[in-house]
């Protein structure tokens, strides 16, 4: 089912007049011949439109980390760069360039978190530093060393000191840093650490850990941990992308008003079975929180996923639900997707998954109330969805 | 591989043919053979009754010009024989005067005596009027290569004629134009006596100059139906430039550099690149050596031209490819031989180069080359990730020894069977371009043993073959083992995963990989009209890959995936000349099989257990056909079509042991090309030369081998994704200004574009169906001028300016598709200027140049600045002994 009928056959430039166009970020990248590179498009988009091309867009580097503030959009390059990108949402809706900062070479950043429109921290992965920066100079205002946190549970490595910063949430005034304290760059060591640090301070508090998982907070996932309507902050946490045996992979939670995980909690997606081929679920990516206690997400079915691998046709990736108190996940009729970025949102009401399929590519919805979905994409992207992103 | 003539000079280089046009051999007076005598290498035979063998040896004994023949009846007939300070073929061509045999140099510089497969016309010109004879008259075969001057008597003779229906023209400034039909005739002389009236007739610019055999060859390959660019590397022999550098100035091809000296770099031939530009040496496919050998480890010194093909690789050359690639043909060298230069220039460069050549017997022949080059590469770059940015590379040192020598044995079956030893060793220093990397270095070792046999003439003179064995090793480690990681800025910090500067784990790394090849080629001529080529070669491959280091910081095997591979590739091909050559015709076709084995990782597998062994077959066939016409004699049309196919590599096929996952399942690369020419020659290098080419080109390329990304912790595996069409042009004119000034230009626009119509996998259709194809040269050129002048500053002097520009067009990084695009690939156009000198007589060269004069900024690959303005000064001392 359309969420949003087309009226035009063509893409449009936003229209300030109507409020329904540029209310989301949309990030889409297409590949250079090398895979592995290429360039990714950022634009403002509404729904009212059967496709959007990239060609109002501002190219970044290829699938970059995104975050929204308000109408403030940063960009990170991650591994393709050592910059960071200010966009503004403009009156009009579109979307208009605001600065840029230089970071450490080679830092791979990674995560950002918005304490107010002044002041955001932003993870230094590689160099285990958090950058605090004004979002409106795009000024460098201080720098939590984290580095000390590099643990030696890896024996190889008795000296690491870079614990991996990647994602970051801030509540009650306190900024939770996952750690992904990798011994090499798919593995993490057992156990899922957070640093929790005082914002009013900018100080490190301590360091927590929860054996049951690792990897927790995932790359370019920015609602990989989110806090719910009641405060808890929940966290997915990745098991090194099942490479590594005995790793588990699911979320954690930190219940409002502590800085501890929950003992009691521990949504464990490696044992959890649905309605999928072979059952399981191995990863979930781009996840979004719709709520309610529940969670929308690709989620990795291995048995589909064939080995060796053809990763330019293999599609292995389907849509879920996933109940974050019942434990239960749930296979929605969306069609299997590509293992490429997936660009999720939840907005008023509905659910819009912007994935890569077999017969389509760009904004597919859900509708959680009736349990349908649309045909196809209603609005149909130039390049991947790696993004997108409901402004407030 | 380099199976037929690297084994005498080699990519190391060494080699060995004695080339009896270029210097005269020491010879001693023969008691047995009174009646010759030699001086400075010249023959005197006779007066006196011998048999044609009597001769022959004669002249090979005394004369020490290598000589072979097969029994035959003419041979034993006796003859009088008489010749004065003559050269030793002409006097082996008086010895065989009469007989149905005739004498032909073949490439190793050994005269082949063998049945005439040609024949002869001779006449005399006369006056009509007078009937005197008339000396300097033009004779000629129209639409060949075949002219020649009459001499004072008005003779003329134009002989190893290939049979067939002629027009024969001969001119005269001051006199008409004659032309006659005449028939030539394998191992016959057709007698054509030509009297021109006096008619005034004005042919001014009508001159023939006598072309060296380099230039014939190269002649005759431009003029083949194959598209094709040449580069004559003793052109280019005495600058300080290597073989890469050199290749850029041929139109059509770009060489996309990453840096300076030892830097790595991909060559772009009609928007193919990196695997799909295949290199051969000698025509001899150069695969199965990993990273561990590359052109640039080849001294310009070796090279006497490298050809470009741009759509069709003749058949005979053995191995896959979509239709490109650079062919480098080493030289030839004089008996006794030597050649030393020293190089030095900018940012630390120098290079040293040595080539002796020595025949310590007739039948022996010993050569040896040492080469050494070193670079910092200290040169200044704008940071490509932080505008503004000035940084100094200090981490890019370069250090290569090439080394090497052979042994050839001209006494048997074959005319050569030579053994050639090479090696190589190279370090190099990693530059970081976004970090300051200060540690990590890479270093190969790659030593190869090779035999080789030619014969030329066997069967009666119609059949030519080549035998080649190659044994090669080679070692390649990447050390990174740093614990900390720099900044630009002057921070530091520790690495990530512990050690290592470059990725998320360190490496000490001990890759080895064996080759074993073997290569044949039979060429037989049914008749002079008619030959066929047939050409396999075999390979099996090894290789080992070992990282022990990364293992241990890994806790798992993440290196040791061994894995091997054969491939089997036969070609054959028939080339028709009917017409005297006016038209020729080569359709070929290739028949590829391929095994491999490997145990590639599994990122996927927990258990960490061995994953089973995986195999790929593949078994493929390529078709071409190519033809050219000489629609007049300096106007020609060529025209090609090919049906190719590129196998996959085992990296491709077996991934990196690590996050690069292995695709067995790969398909060929497939390519139908299409090309067309004109081709306009006028006149001889040095003497009012003209050339100029046009070539338009289609290209539908389908299968095409491409990375894709999979996700969850940066796996990815190859895929046969892409589709492409390429459509272009090329234009080259080279030539003679003034007597004095040679100007060469030349450029390419190509247009690249994906052409899938869905996204791969789906019915969506493609989004950048129609862009043009990213990270690709689509408009790029050279020009460049070159003034020479001979006792300029000094008697028996020669002296040249040269200035050469090149340019190439920006172009985007990735797929156009927004208006807002920014990361481009700049425009780049630069200058150098040179001069060089030499001392003839002493055999001394100096040269020196700056490139890129005005400093500019120049990239040709994504975020790799090059050098900006260089200074390289060299000088060259070259020997022929006597």
């Amino acid at each position: 089912m359309a969420l949003v009928a087309g009226c035009s056959d063509s893409p449009t430039e936003p229209n300030p007049d109507d409020p329904r166009q540029a209310e989301f970020l949309l990030v889409t990248s297409i590949a250079n011949e090398s895979g592995v590179d290429g360039a990714s498009f950022i634009q403002t988009i509404g729904l009212d439109q059967p496709a959007v091309d990239n060609s109002s867009a501002f190219e970044q580097s290829f699938r970059p980390y995104t975050f929204v503030n308000g109408d403030d959009v940063i960009v990170l390059q991650g591994q393709y760069g050592d910059q960071a990108f200010r966009y503004t949402r403009a009156s009009d809706g579109t979307l208009t360039e605001g600065g840029v900062m230089n970071l450490p070479a080679g830092s791979g950043a990674s995560g950002v978190a918005f304490v107010s429109e002044t002041k955001a921290y932003l993870s230094l992965t590689f160099i285990g530093r958090i950058l605090i920066f004004n979002p409106q100079t795009m000024t460098t205002t201080g720098e939590i060393d984290l580095t000390a946190l590099g643990i030696a549970r890896n024996p190889s490595n008795p000296s690491d000191q870079n614990p991996e910063p990647v994602l970051l949430a801030i509540r009650d005034g306190k900024l939770f840093v996952t750690l992904h304290q990798l011994v090499t760059g798919f593995a993490s060591a057992d156990g899922a650490d957070i640093a929790v640090v005082d914002v009013a301070t900018d100080t490190f508090e301590k360091v927590i850990t929860d054996p049951r998982t690792a990897t927790p907070g995932s790359f370019g996932g920015f609602e990989s941990m989110f806090v719910d309507e009641d405060g808890d902050l929940y966290v997915y946490s990745g098991g090194s992308y099942g490479f590594v045996p005995g790793q588990q992979h699911g979320f954690l939670r930190i219940r409002s008003g502590e800085t501890d995980f929950d003992p009691g909690y521990f949504l464990n997606l490696s044992t959890v079975t649905t309605n999928v081929p072979g059952a399981q679920i191995s990863q979930i990516n781009a996840p979004v929180y719709a709520g309610g206690g529940v969670m929308y997400a690709m989620a990795e079915v291995p048995e589909l996923r064939p080995f060796p691998p053809n990763f330019a046709r293999d599609l292995f990736f389907q849509a879920v639900r996933i109940d974050l108190a019942g434990g239960q996940v749930t296979a929605l009729p969306l069609p299997v997707a590509r293992p490429i970025g997936s660009g999720l949102a939840f907005h008023e009401g509905q659910m819009i998954f912007g994935i890569s399929t077999a017969t389509g590519v760009g904004l597919y919805t859900y509708d959680p109330v009736s349990g349908e979905v649309s045909d196809g994409p209603i609005v149909n992207t130039a390049g991947d969805p790696s993004y997108l992103i409901a402004f407030d | 591989m380099w199976a037929r003539r690297i084994s005498r000079i080699g990519v190391l280089g060494f080699g060995v043919t004695f080339s009896p046009a270029s210097g005269p051999a020491p010879v001693a007076a023969s008691q047995s053979t009174p009646t010759v005598q030699t001086s400075q290498g010249l023959v005197t035979l006779g007066p006196g009754r011998i048999t044609r063998e009597e001769g022959l040896r004669a002249i090979r004994d005394q004369v020490g010009l290598r000589i072979s023949w097969s029994a035959h009846r003419a041979l034993s007939d006796s003859v009088d024989v008489q010749v004065s300070g003559v050269p030793a073929l002409a006097a082996v061509r008086a010895v065989l005067e009469g007989s149905p045999l005739e004498v032909q140099m073949t490439r190793s510089g050994v005269a082949a005596v063998r049945p005439a497969r040609t024949g002869t016309v001779r006449g005399v010109v006369t006056s009509e009027s007078m009937g005197e004879p008339l000396s300097d008259a033009v004779v000629e075969l129209v639409g060949t290569q075949w002219s020649t001057l009459t001499d004072e008597e008005g003779r003329y003779t134009l002989a190893e004629i290939p049979p067939g229906d002629y027009q024969l023209s001969v001119y005269l400034i001051g006199f008409g134009e004659a032309a006659r039909d005449v028939r030539v005739v394998s191992g016959e002389t057709v007698e054509m006596d030509i009297a021109l009236s006096t008619d005034a007739v004005s042919l001014a610019g009508v001159s023939v100059v006598a072309e060296t055999r380099v230039q014939q060859e190269m002649r005759e390959v431009r003029q083949s139906p194959f598209s094709v660019s040449v580069i004559d590397g003793q052109r280019l022999a005495s600058r300080g430039l290597t073989l890469d550098e050199a290749l850029q100035r041929a139109t059509g091809i770009q060489v996309r550099r990453s840096g300076g000296l030892g830097s790595a770099s991909i060559f772009h031939v009609r928007g193919l690149e990196g695997n799909r530009v295949r290199i051969y040496i000698d025509g001899n496919p150069v695969s199965g050596t990993g990273d561990s050998f590359t052109l640039d480890d080849i001294p310009l010194a070796l090279v006497e031209r490298v050809e470009v093909y741009k759509g069709v690789v003749p058949a005979r050359f053995g191995g896959d490819g979509l239709g490109a690639a650079v062919n480098v043909v080493i030289r030839e060298f004089p008996g006794g031989y030597d050649d030393v230069s020293y190089a030095a220039g900018s940012f630390g460069q120098h290079q040293i180069a040595s080539l002796f050549v020595r025949r310590p017997h007739p039948d022996f022949e010993v050569g040896f080359s040492a080469n050494l080059d070193l670079a910092d590469n200290d040169y200044q770059m704008e940071s490509p990730f932080i505008p503004g940015l000035q940084i100094t590379r200090d981490h890019d040192r370069f250090r290569r020894a090439v080394v090497g020598g052979t042994l050839n044995y001209t006494g048997g079956w074959f005319d050569d069977l030579h053994v050639e030893a090479a090696g190589i060793l190279s370090r190099r220093e990693i530059q970081g371009i976004q970090t300051n990397v200060q540690h990590a270095e890479a270093s190969s070792d790659f030593g190869v043993l090779l035999m080789h046999g030619d014969r030329q003439g066997a069967m009666g003179g119609r059949l030519d073959v080549t035998l080649g064995l190659v044994a090669l090793a080679t070692r390649a480690a990447l050390v990174d083992t740093s614990s900390v990681r720099y900044t630009f800025g002057g921070d530091s910090f520790p690495s990530p995963n512990g050690r290592g500067e470059l990725a998320a784990l360190p490496s000490h790394s001990d890759n080895t990989r064996l080759l074993f090849r073997q290569r044949g080629t039979a060429t037989y001529r049914f008749s002079p009209a008619h030959t066929g080529n047939l050409t396999y070669v075999f390979d099996h491959s090894r290789f080992e890959p070992r990282d022990t280091l990364a293992n241990r910081f890994a806790g798992r095997n993440v290196s040791e995936f061994p894995g091997q591979q054969t491939n089997v590739v036969v070609g054959a091909s028939h080339e028709w000349r009917p017409m005297g050559e006016r038209f020729v015709n080569v359709f070929g076709v290739r028949a590829y099989a391929f095994h491999s084995e490997g145990t590639p990782q599994n990122l996927f597998d927990v258990t960490g257990e061995r994953p089973p062994e995986i195999t790929n077959r593949t078994f493929s066939l390529g078709v071409s056909e190519a033809a050219r016409y000489f629609l007049t004699p300096e106007l020609l049309a060529k025209g090609s079509i090919v049906f190719a196919t590129r196998l996959p590599e085992s990296t491709e096929l077996f991934g990196d042991g690590l996050l690069l996952q292995p695709a067995p399942a790969l398909e060929p690369e497939r390519t139908i090309n299409l090309n067309v020419g004109l081709q306009f020659e006028r006149g001889r290098p040095g003497d009012g030369h003209l050339q100029a080419e046009v070539n338009g080109f289609a290209m539908w390329l389908r299968d095409m081998i491409q990375l894709a990304a999979g996700g969850f912790g940066g796996t990815a595996a190859h895929a046969n994704v892409g589709e492409a069409r390429i459509v272009g042009f090329d234009v080259e004119m080279k030539g003679d200004v003034t007597p004095w000034l040679y100007a060469t230009g030349g450029f390419t626009y190509q247009d690249a574009r994906d052409v899938r119509d869905f996204i791969p996998g789906s019915s969506v259709p493609s989004p950048t169906r129609g862009l043009r194809l990213p990270n690709l040269p689509w408009l790029f050129g050279t020009f460049a001028l070159e003034a020479h002048a001979g006792d300029l500053l000094g008697r028996n002097q020669q002296s040249r300016v040269f200035l050469e520009t090149s340019f190439t067009d920006e172009y985007f990084f990735a797929f156009e598709m927004s208006r807002n695009q920014e990361r481009r690939i700049p425009r780049a156009l630069t200058h150098t200027l040179g001069f060089e000198h030499q001392w003839l007589g002493s055999g001394i060269t100096l040269t020196a140049e700056i490139q890129n004069i005005a400093d500019a900024e120049v990239l040709n690959q994504f975020r790799q600045p090059l050098p900006g303005r260089m200074f390289r000064l060299k000088l060259r001392y070259t020997r022929i002994r006597d």
